[in-house]
């Protein structure tokens, strides 16, 4: 049985005091996996914004409506940063809509490696971030924050307050896989009918698993639609539905995370299939 | 799987069920009701309306027949039409330069008189004027009907429709999905590029986009 909500989507910034009624829905700091970095070694760092029951923040691709958070780092010459894939988002389900995104407490990771020959004692690691956080309405939320992270030789001891975010943030990471995935597709009474073909060899699911397919862009699938899994002997197809704008004629490019859920664990794969015509 | 409310949504803001509300079927669209098409596929036909105005009075899309109709579903408070218009002033500029050259642009606001910020036709009348909005209709949708008969989902979301009654474009108002400002002096205006066809007799250059909001 479905419910249904009193309240609607409306959106308000921060600044017009009228509606915003003083919330503050979310919160953002900037943190450190491990307490000290190496030279020539690895430390991670993240976002962390945590969330107000009932409030969301949006993935890469928002779904229906929405705007993706937007991060810029910045760390000295010569020291590596890197972003890794998101972690797999959420279905946030308002009918008719369908929004991808997170709640309850978020981490973006990025990955620092420092040079060998770093001389500096410390490391600046400097963050400015803007998020919309939303439930009946929307409040832009932000951080303009930065970190000195000590530079010494050794092993570097992990930040107990801050590592379990880590290790959750790594486990909910989209993982390449390869040769794992295909397109399937035909056509049923001149209708287009395609998915996912998923190598359960390599992707291990049965009757009970649940999968979605959460598209990167906006405007390539339906996001509203339902995606049915079938599962065989060595394969399962996970049906998939156009964004009712695009051309009916080919099958795009589909690039996005795949998400299995079997039991209480949940698994995020990348998947980028090249588009297809389909004649 | 949990339910939540999202931002900027059109359909949304009157798609509530209270106890005693029946449901009701959805309408056909007009075109089924039509005698049969051209081989050439036209697209759909804009859903028909009868909303009461700020003032009170009912406008129907009807009482526009034979022009060129720019329908943008509107929400003031929301971030992503500040963009167009406190920050910008980019949806008043195309109001002015449309409704100069014979369009008719109807704002429609699918609020909730429910939600907290709900605006009555007063307050909306002055929301718009504060905003420098101008518009040949500006309608109340509170229950939401023709939100969802348009499939309206963000505001703001835009619908064009020709001299002959069909949708010629849906979505958004332009090539940049964000809040800033900034981008819509670079942003590929949609709403542009296809009424200035529609008036040309030309071809419309892009028929539907996703809209952001």
């Amino acid at each position: 049985m479905k419910r249904f909500i009193l309240a609607v989507g409306v959106c308000a910034v921060l600044s017009l005091a009228a509606s915003a009624q003083d919330v503050i829905p979310s919160e953002g700091t900037l943190v450190a996996e491990s307490k000290s970095v190496a030279p020539g070694g690895t430390l991670w760092v993240g976002l962390r914004i945590t969330m107000k029951p009932r409030w969301h923040v949006y993935w890469k691709n928002p779904g229906d409506s929405g705007l993706a958070p937007k991060l810029d780092w910045t760390v000295p010459d010569g020291v590596k940063l890197t972003v890794p894939a998101w972690p797999a988002p959420h279905k946030l389900w308002l009918d008719p809509l369908m929004m991808y995104g997170y709640e309850d407490e978020l981490l973006l990771p990025a990955r620092i490696d420092v040079p060998k020959d770093y001389k500096g004692k410390t490391l600046t690691v400097a963050l400015d971030a803007k998020w919309l956080c939303c439930d009946e309405i929307c409040l832009d939320g932000g951080l303009n924050a930065k970190i000195e992270v000590p530079v010494r030789a050794g092993v570097a001891e992990k930040d107990p307050q801050w590592a379990p975010l880590f290790a959750r943030t790594r486990t909910a990471t989209p993982q390449a896989i390869e040769n794992a995935f295909a397109l399937a597709w035909t056509r049923k009474d001149g209708a287009l009918v395609f998915g996912i073909s998923i190598r359960t060899a390599k992707v291990p699911l049965d009757k009970n698993a649940r999968a979605y397919f959460f598209s990167g862009t906006g405007g390539v699938l339906d996001h509203t639609a339902d995606q049915k899994l079938t599962v065989e002997d060595k394969h399962a197809t996970l049906s998939l539905t156009l964004d009712p704008a695009t051309k009916k004629d080919r099958i795009p490019r589909l690039r996005g995370v795949l998400v299995v859920e079997q039991g209480k664990t949940r698994r995020a794969y990348l998947v980028d299939l090249p588009g297809q015509k389909t004649p | 799987m949990r339910i939540l409310i999202a931002c900027c949504v059109v359909a949304a803001l009157a798609w509530t069920v209270r106890a005693e509300d029946k449901p009701v079927a959805p309408k056909k669209p007009d075109a089924e009701k039509k005698a049969p098409e051209k081989k050439e596929n036209k697209g759909t036909k804009a859903p028909a309306f009868t909303l009461k105005n700020i003032e009170g009075k009912d406008v129907s899309l009807k009482d526009f027949k034979g022009k060129i109709v720019v329908i943008e579903w509107v929400n003031y408070n929301c971030p992503f039409v500040k963009k167009h218009y406190d920050k910008s002033g980019n949806m008043p500029a195309l109001q002015k330069k449309y409704i100069g050259k014979g369009v008719v642009w109807i704002g429609i606001c699918s609020s909730n008189p429910k939600h907290r910020d709900y605006r009555d036709g007063k307050n909306l009348k002055a929301a718009a004027k504060e905003r420098g909005a101008i518009y040949t209709a500006l309608l109340m949708d509170a229950d939401g009907k023709i939100g969802r008969e348009y499939k309206a989902r963000t505001t703001p979301h835009m619908f064009i429709i020709d001299k002959k009654g069909y949708v010629a474009y849906q979505g958004a108002i332009d090539s940049v999905r964000s809040k800033d400002p900034a981008d819509v002096k670079t942003a590929t205006n949609y709403v542009s590029q296809v009424v200035d066809a529609l008036l040309a007799g030309k071809k419309v250059p892009v028929a539907a986009t996703q809209p952001y909001g």
